[in-house]
């Protein structure tokens, strides 16, 4: 009778699977410089940024946006795809011992950084000043809207 | 009898786990221990050996985090401009940054830790490159087998599927990828330097090396052009483009790639056997551009 109970609990918690995923509270900025916006679009308004590593408390989904607090206060919308699950422990001191995995000491920004770029270049050289001019070139999502319509290129479903 | 029943139960569910956690291991490991306990025993230790598999493969590009995949990108940009001089025309690159980060927004892939940004480089050869995290680059002689804004956005839109695919870090070698996450994810690292520096810079260098080699001399498998293809087609429709765009580019291409060539001749399948793997999607067909648009496309590129 319990089992029977317990696999009905486990069918249940399958079913939720992916409502899990949605509930999953907290997430953290995988890039360099993420926009918090007022309303779920690229063209909403930017009212806060996030830098990489912050973690962010996920409040609600719709499509590809995710309405987040920013820790420190901000909240609004962020694209999926700025955010990654789990907590990044960004400061390597800060974390209790114990608390923060190897995974999560990955996640931290280790490893393959600045650091090793600068090395690297000692080493092996290569034309890092022409990929710095060309992460210059940079255009607002409503500049690229622009773009397209003057254009007469029509975005299905208007930006995503 | 109770763990009897249960079993398969618990088995049940970690196999639909497993098919979740192929596409998002993170949240499998996180949806496990979510789970609990069944008769005392954690859920998460039967699945740890039971999706050690489905974290094997994730291991070899999910696993470099966005930061991690930006310095790479970056190191096989500079590798990459170091074989091909850019092409300083600002008008021409700017029009080829306008179209690719337009396309790049209705990618599945909007945001990378550093951005898309797109560079024409000085060469004859037919060619384009895409590396980890967004940068792009596509030679003078590719934009001449572009007959419009259409075929130029097929052509970025494959690029682009490149770098949503994480194509680029799945050439890195198995066994240094290992490796690399290994001394990344150990304690030691949060004080880097001397041997542990050195160490992790040869890694970075042969994880380069490794990107290169495939990127510009082998090419990547057959399957994960004709995906990038397909993928590309996707965003290409989502931006407003032809989808025909494709297609009729990989025509133009095929009537001027020189058979045996040291460029896309060498690492992609040939542009036919790409069209034929298409056809449920585009076929090839003129695209008609307005005015306007072909306009600004000869503008930019028409003397390139």
């Amino acid at each position: 009778m319990r089992s029977r109970k317990l696999a009905f609990v486990l069918a249940l918690a399958l079913c939720l699977g992916t409502a899990w995923a949605i509930a999953a509270k907290v997430m953290s900025v995988s890039v360099r410089d993420g926009q918090v916006r007022e309303t779920p679009s690229f063209l909403g308004k930017i009212v806060g940024k996030a830098t990489y590593g912050q973690s962010v408390d996920v409040l609600e989904e719709q499509g590809d946006w995710s309405k987040v607090t920013v820790s420190g206060g901000v909240a609004g919308w962020m694209h999926k795809t700025a955010l990654t699950t789990g907590k990044l422990a960004m400061s390597g001191g800060s974390a209790a011992p114990g608390s923060v995995s190897g995974k999560e000491m990955a996640l931290a920004g280790k490893g393959f950084s600045a650091e090793v770029e600068a090395d690297y270049k000692r080493s092996h050289g290569g034309n890092f000043a022409a990929v710095d001019a060309m992460e210059q070139v940079s255009y607002t999502p409503a500049a690229l809207l622009a773009f397209l319509s003057k254009g007469d290129v029509k975005p299905q479903g208007g930006g995503r | 009898m109770k763990l009897r029943t249960l079993l398969p139960c618990a088995a049940l569910v970690l196999a639909a786990l497993a098919l979740y956690g192929c596409r998002n291991p993170e949240g499998l490991s996180q949806a496990l221990g979510s789970f609990g306990s069944i008769g005392g025993a954690p859920v998460g230790d039967y699945a740890a050996s039971a999706v050690k598999g489905v974290t094997a493969v994730a291991h070899a590009a999910e696993d470099f985090n966005p930061q991690q995949e930006y310095y790479i990108g970056r190191a096989v940009g500079a590798s990459l401009l170091a074989k091909y001089q850019p092409y300083n025309n600002a008008a021409a690159n700017t029009y080829v940054n306008e179209v690719g980060q337009s396309l790049a927004m209705f990618s599945d892939m909007p945001q990378t830790y550093g951005g898309y940004h797109f560079l024409i480089v000085d060469s004859a050869e037919i060619n384009a490159f895409a590396a980890p995290g967004g940068l792009i680059f596509i030679t003078r002689g590719m934009l001449r087998c572009c007959s419009g804004e259409n075929a130029l956005a097929a052509v970025l839109a494959h690029e682009i599927a490149h770098v949503q695919g994480k194509d680029a870090l799945r050439a890195i070698k198995r066994a240094r990828t290992t490796e690399a996450l290994a001394i990344i994810g150990g304690e030691a690292v949060k004080h880097a330097g001397g041997a542990q520096l050195s160490q992790l810079t040869n890694l970075f260098a042969d994880s380069i090396g490794d990107i290169m080699t495939t990127m510009v001399n082998n090419g990547y498998s057959r399957t994960l052009e004709y995906q990038a293809d397909k993928t590309a087609v996707a965003i290409l429709t989502r931006t407003g483009y032809a989808a025909a765009g494709l297609p009729a580019m990989l025509a133009e291409m095929q009537k001027r790639l020189t058979p045996g060539g040291a460029d896309f001749a060498k690492t992609h399948p040939n542009p036919g056997d790409r069209i034929t793997e298409l056809a449920n999607l585009a076929r090839v067909a003129e695209v008609n551009e307005p005015e306007v648009r072909a306009a600004r496309f000869k503008a930019a590129l028409g003397n390139i």
